[in-house]
């Protein structure tokens, strides 16, 4: 969907001169649009946590009428950061601005920002002293040639800690190519369109605003321009309004001009102001705002009430500000707005429940106990007061064991240094932590200070979460240990106060599922009265595990466990996308994905859901092109809009149901207040289907995901990614909605859809795999072939797919030439005399073994996996068959043993890994190099002799009910083995020849009793764990 | 003469073959040819291959078999030229003279690759036949034939396809079972060309769409009152409407014949065609009936621009 058009600085007109000043509004004629400040405050020195925002001040200025003035009365940290501009690559520009204080001399640091692709910063600065008189100050910088991004930001930034207080005027910002010139603002004529605020708050949609556009005329004559203002839906990218004027002005002359701003839609809105002049268009400034469905704030009873919830740190605590923060800093980052707006804003948002967390809490040990015997609630207290007079509840999460960074252990950190004195510390951590160690408090003075706190906030924080993802660095028996002393806190001081543990994460690797199993091994269930999880493996429908799916199994995991059905709470999932290998973009997601989070964790029935980061519900307002949240003002996005919709419809609401209407369609059914309501979105890759609803718009309201109608005569609707909510009206009974939603009809235009296609030897020849599946509601016959870069279909191969099914269909080909490791194709689905292309990818087939019979080989048999041939670790395999098994020789050079296990996994030792696919043409499914259930792995221990095998994944079961064991035999400088696989476990019935498995053999080498180990493979590149598609082919000739 | 199907065996083997012939028809025979000068033949590897470098005249290759009557046949052989292509529309023809009847000629274009042709034909009431073989000698060329092979056809294979190379992808350069059949302008033959975008194969049939024009099939058999399709699929590289026709009209045409054809639309997508009718079994009304055979046309208006293209192609009956 589009964001606010393009939204950069400028347009380079013909006619303009090179070095045009980039800074739009840089004189501040228009007001303060275009620039935010950023304070970061402290309650010693402003308990009441007043912002003084930049204003514009008529009284002094180098230019024009008037400054932007920066009070700063209480020595705050500042950062003003100006929107974004584009510079272009190994070019040189030259920064100038007009300042002065009001005191004699302090230092004030000017630096542009970049953010590169691989989340490293480009930046160029200088510091200046800025006296009590205006005084131009400039530097100049080259932009890096090699840079991968073009857009900057800069921000201004004073006031140290121990600097004095100093307010700050500023004037004519220039940015230009080249060297310093004489001042010129961006343009002769200037524009700029604002709303009166940054969101509303209404009613009903029949309310309206005032949009005004202010025009200021730089130039030495008068001017007649036309000007024009267009508002944008950020969404949808449809025009909302667009305000033509004709404007003439005298020399120096601001006209404003007011239109009416009808906030007749919810969503977040970009306002673009442009200039005509001379037959030239030019964009300024932009703004933004949003509209949003008014909230009651009301504190939720977090047992009963679902709320839609976030994490964020709710006081906005960060080290400090840019250039001026410290590494050791608590300070409170008021964006453009204070504490006490924001709250409210946050309000509107419909977040009602806040897990105070990243990037820093006011419930950290150093916050609240920063000596011994000392508490300090003053930060927590601000925050849990603020935030219930606007009816949010905080999640604290408190922590006895910390990670801390080498090199912090001064108490530098988050964790004073009178308490990591005292704590155990521990070394023996997972290798993606070796830059930390963990240090375990005493249990006694973790209670001591648990204590303290439930006892602090008895009545005023109903749920206290038992430390965060402790499944990364703890052991089970220590984790176990703390929420047990805080269960003994709770009894005696706050017995109405809930414990929310186990907090096991699906993020860096960690297995969600088995740490919660082990904890109740340990006897946790006693202690909790809610079991939290992160589920960053299966963010939603359409992950490889999926959401409901994952869910589903950890609540019938806790109930095997418990016998009991325990409250279950997502409590933190960042990256509701999925993964990028950019971790900026692995934090943004699309506007759906929050949504689907929050109905689909309600929809299965976890009690409380704050996946995102609150950050998210914003937008970048001044910079979207860059990647950082905090470099802007705090202006509702999209996100918030959703998540204010959600608020509105599901607050409160239960599950009733859920249908799958097609493979990719959910339809979850709530009740809220006896009423039934039902969200539905297409979470899979089609865009074609369609469904039809028999209910009207008497019967029920119908709107999108951020609350807008849409008319049930509008049907079929087209189903996408962005939820539609349904809520039925006075005259629909609850069955009759529900019998509506199950007779639901689907249409889709293609109703076959291909997921992937994989070239794959078989018998003498090729075939491609495909799989497909039936979107539609009724069966589906046809035909498939196959066309590509250096592959040409033999014919086509006939299929039938039901109703909702996937299959997999072989089409036999002939390769001509594959040159490439992947070539682009064509799978060709005819039905009903219409052919549908769908283009895919073909890679090339892995490694291809050609196994004989001992009678049928024609060559003598071949090794074909090596390390450097003669070098100290290398393996060789061949395989054979007859009628009854298929045999498999290994040859491994390893001089060196790695001894006993001593707790290391498998593939930590000396180990042959033997991958088994026993039906590689299957392609069904969403994710189809996901295991399947003929799928399956063995691990060979060479030096083990009780341990020697082990089998995994269900494709092997018959393997290991077989009791099939390798034969070693120990050579001087390693080991053979060999292997006899019945062809019935592998699925073949005699004659084997023609038929093909997937294969992949792995050799692990660990040289004695350490973990880091070497490995050589045959086909998967390292792969094979993850992905059944990158092993190789054993084919029966 | 050689009669078909008397060959040594042994009991169990003329058991299987008469099983097999049964269903198939028969298994295919070489064709007794008799060769006259300047005709010539050699021995390759492979079998006896007949050459004529054309220069004037009408000489012929010669066969003559015995054969069963009211039977279906088909003789089929490979054949290549030194000029493919050529400028007459049918250079090569077969001329089939059955017994106590008139004659009657099919023509094929030619190639300059080893492609195979095909001919069918229905014996009628009689129970031998004459061919021969022999070339317009229009243009100056050597032309070549190998693997000259009779066999009879059971009405059981009819329901598949007997419409040779329906893919298209045997072919080389001309489309053995198709040929010109009219056209206003330049004569240009119906090619094979390399195309990779339709649902399987490497090559489809193309013809220049450049005033009206017509290609037809070869004749292919039928039998009376039974229902017949012919489905192919088509593109064009402009919008343009074509006539599919399942035509009667004999090679030896008596009198009123049958045809039932169909107009359809292509445009430059894929899509599959399909032309069906029953047969008359009324041989009075359509005496063309008589020799059992069918030919299937398909042409193009004057408007029509550009390419036409055309692949799997199938001649079926029910």
């Amino acid at each position: 969907m589009v964001w606010g058009g393009v939204l950069c600085g400028g347009v380079l007109l013909p006619g303009f001169l090179a070095a045009e000043n980039l800074f739009n509004n840089s004189g501040f004629e228009l007001g303060d649009e275009g620039y935010v400040a950023v304070k970061f405050q402290r309650l010693e020195t402003n308990k009441d946590l007043t912002y003084e925002p930049a204003r514009v001040d008529a009284a002094t200025a180098v230019g024009g009428k008037q400054s932007l003035f920066i009070p700063n009365r209480l020595a705050e940290q500042v950062n003003l950061f100006t929107h974004e501009v584009k510079l272009k690559r190994g070019a040189e520009y030259t920064f100038s601005i007009w300042m002065k204080g009001n005191v004699d001399d302090f230092v004030v640091h000017v630096t542009s920002l970049c953010v590169e692709a691989d989340n490293n910063w480009q930046n160029h600065g200088a510091q200046f002293h800025v006296g009590k008189e205006w005084k131009r100050y400039s530097y100049t910088f080259k932009v890096n040639a090699g840079t991968t991004r073009d857009y900057h930001t800069f921000v201004i930034a004073w006031c140290k800690q121990g600097d004095p207080a100093a307010d700050l005027w500023m004037d004519n910002l220039q940015l230009e190519e080249g060297a310093l010139t004489d001042y010129k603002p961006s343009n002769d004529v200037e524009a700029l369109s604002v709303p009166e605020k940054k969101y509303y708050s209404v009613d009903s949609l029949d309310e309206s605003s005032l949009l005004k556009t202010a025009v200021i005329n730089y130039g030495a004559s008068e001017v007649s321009v036309k000007i024009k203002a267009v508002v944008t839906d950020d969404y949808t990218g449809d025009g909302i309004l667009t305000k033509p004027y004709q404007v003439t002005l005298a020399p120096g002359e601001i006209k404003v001009l007011s239109e009416k701003l009808p906030l007749n839609r919810y969503g977040a809105f970009n306002v673009q102001t442009s200039v005509e002049s001379g037959g030239n268009t030019r964009r300024g400034q932009w703004s933004d705002y949003a509209v949003v469905g008014r909230i009651e704030k009301k504190l939720a009873d977090l047992s009963t009430t679902f709320v839609a919830g976030i994490n964020w740190s709710g006081l906005g605590l960060t080290r400090g500000g840019l250039c001026v923060g410290t590494r050791d800093g608590s300070l409170i980052e008021c964006r453009g707005m204070s504490r006490e707006e924001f709250m409210d804003m946050l309000s509107q948002s419909g977040t009602r429940l806040l897990r105070d967390m990243d990037p820093m809490s006011v419930f950290i040990w150093k916050l609240l106990q920063p000596e011994e015997g000392k508490f300090d609630f003053s930060y927590s207290d601000k925050l849990v007061e603020m935030a219930s007079r606007h009816g949010i509840r905080i999640l604290p999460v408190l922590q006895g064991a910390f990670l801390v960074k080498k090199g912090e252990e001064s108490g530098v950190g988050y964790q004073p240094k009178w308490v990591l004195d005292k704590s155990v510390k521990r070394t023996d951590l997972p290798e993606w932590l070796r830059t930390r160690s963990l240090y375990l408090a005493p249990e006694a003075l973790w209670k001591k200070h648990f204590q303290a706190v439930v006892e602090h906030f008895k009545g005023r924080i109903t749920h206290y979460e038992i430390f965060n993802e402790p499944n990364l660095y703890m052991k089970v028996d220590d984790y176990v240990r703390y929420v047990d002393q805080a269960r003994d806190v709770v009894k005696v001081s706050d017995p109405s106060a809930k414990l929310v543990g186990i907090c096991s994460t699906g993020d860096l690797g960690g297995n969600v599922e088995s740490y919660l199993i082990d904890c109740f091994k340990g006897g946790i269930a006693n202690d909790i009265d809610v079991v939290s999880f992160h589920p960053y493996d299966a963010p939603h429908l359409a992950s490889v595990t999926a959401a409901d799916r994952q869910i589903q199994g950890v609540r019938a995991l806790i109930k095997n466990a418990t016998s009991q059905e325990m409250p279950l709470w997502n409590t933190e999932t960042y990256y509701l996308r999925g993964n990028d290998k950019n971790y900026f973009q692995t934090t943004q997601y699309d506007v759906y994905h929050a949504s689907w989070r929050l109905l689909t964790d309600l929809g299965e029935g976890v009690q409380q859901s704050m996946g995102p980061f609150g950050d998210t519900l914003f937008k970048r307002n001044l910079s979207p092109h860059v990647d950082m949240m905090g470099w802007n003002g705090l202006v509702p996005g999209v996100n918030f809009v959703a998540y204010n919709a959600f608020a509105r419809y599901f607050d409160g609401a239960k599950p009733v149901t859920k249908f799958k209407w097609m493979r990719d369609v959910i339809c979850y059914v709530y009740e809220k207040d006896g009423r039934y309501r039902a969200a539905f979105w297409n979470y899979g890759d089609s865009k074609d289907l369609k469904v039809s609803l028999k209910i009207s718009d008497e019967e029920a309201f119908l709107c999108d995901i951020f609350g807008n109608k849409v008319s049930l005569k509008n049907q079929p609707l087209r189903l996408g990614k962005s939820p539609y909510y349904l809520i039925a009206g006075a005259k629909l009974s609850n069955d009759a909605f529900l019998q509506a939603l199950k007779s639901a009809a689907m249409e889709a235009e293609k109703p076959i859809q291909v997921s992937v296609a994989r070239l794959m030897p078989e018998g003498d020849g090729w075939v491609v795999a495909v799989g497909l599946s039936n979107k539609s509601s009724k069966e589906v016959k046809g035909e498939v072939g196959v066309q590509g870069n250096g592959i040409v279909g033999q014919k086509t191969t006939a299929f039938t797919a039901e109703a909702g099914g996937e299959i997999s269909v072989k089409v036999a080909v002939t390769v001509r030439d594959f040159k490439e490791t992947e070539v682009e194709a064509t799978v060709k689905v005819v039905v009903d005399r219409k052919i549908w292309n769908f283009p895919v990818k073909i890679a090339k087939p892995g490694a291809v073994y050609g196994a004989f019979t001992k009678a049928g080989a024609q060559t003598p048999l071949a090794k074909v996996l090596s390390g450097s041939p003669g070098g100290r670790f290398s393996a060789g395999f061949s395989a054979w068959y007859d009628d009854q098994n298929l045999y498999l020789e290994i040859s491994v050079k390893d001089a060196v043993s790695s001894g006993a296990p001593a707790e290391r996994n498998p593939w930590e030792q000396d180990c042959i890994e033997l991958f088994f696919d026993l039906d590689p043409s299957h392609l069904a499914g969403a994710h189809p190099a996901s295991y399947h259930a003929g799928v399956g792995r063995i691990f060979i221990l060479p030096r083990v002799s009780e341990q020697g095998i082990k089998f995994q994944g269900a494709g092997v079961n018959l393997m290991s009910d077989r009791g099939i064991k390798p034969a070693l035999q120990k050579q001087a400088n390693g080991y053979d083995l060999t292997l006899a696989v019945p062809l019935t476990t592998l699925n073949i019935t005699a004659p084997a020849r023609g038929k093909t498995i997937g294969f992949e053999i792995l050799a692990d080498n660990v040289d004695g009793a350490q973990k880091a180990r070497e490995q050589i493979g045959w086909s998967s590149e390292g792969r094979a764990h993850e992905d059944r598609l990158s092993f190789g082919f054993i084919t029966f000739k | 003469m050689r009669r078909l199907g008397e060959c040594k065996l042994d009991f169990i083997s003329k058991i299987s073959l008469i099983l097999i012939a049964m269903m198939v028809g028969s298994l295919a025979e070489e064709l007794p040819i008799k060769v006259t000068a300047p005709w010539a033949k050699h021995r390759e590897e492979g079998g006896m291959v007949y050459s004529l470098a054309v220069t004037t005249g009408w000489p012929k290759l010669h066969a003559e078999v015995d054969t069963k009557t009211g039977s279906y046949y088909r003789v089929t052989w490979k054949m290549k030229s030194t000029v493919g292509g050529a400028a007459t529309k049918t250079p090569f023809q077969l001329t089939l003279t059955p017994d106590d009847e008139r004659d009657y000629t099919y023509g094929y274009a030619l190639s300059t690759e080893w492609e195979t042709y095909t001919a069918y034909f229905y014996t009628k009431e009689s129970n031998r036949f004459k061919f021969d073989f022999f070339i317009n000698p229009e243009t100056e060329l050597t032309v070549s034939l190998k693997g000259i092979e009779i066999a009879e056809v059971s009405s059981d294979q009819f329901k598949e396809n007997t419409l040779p190379d329906g893919n298209l992808e045997n072919g080389l350069m001309v489309p053995a079972a198709w040929k010109y059949n009219s056209r206003e302008g330049k004569f240009q033959p119906p090619r094979i060309v390399p195309l990779k975008d339709f649902i399987s194969g490497e090559k489809s049939l193309a013809v220049q769409a450049d005033g009206a024009g017509e290609i037809a099939s070869i004749y292919l058999p039928v039998e009376l009152g039974r229902s017949v399709s012919f489905k192919f699929w088509a593109k064009a590289d402009q919008e343009c409407q074509i006539t599919a026709i399942i035509q009667g009209y004999a090679v030896r045409h008596t009198g009123s014949h049958f045809y039932k054809g169909k107009k359809m639309k292509v445009d430059t997508e894929w899509k599959e065609y399909e032309v069906t009718t029953e047969v008359p079994t009324d041989t009075e009304k359509y005496p063309d009936l008589l020799y059992k055979t069918m030919y299937l046309c398909l042409g193009w208006g004057k408007e029509a621009k550009g390419m036409i293209y055309f692949d799997d192609m199938s001649f079926t009956s029910k």
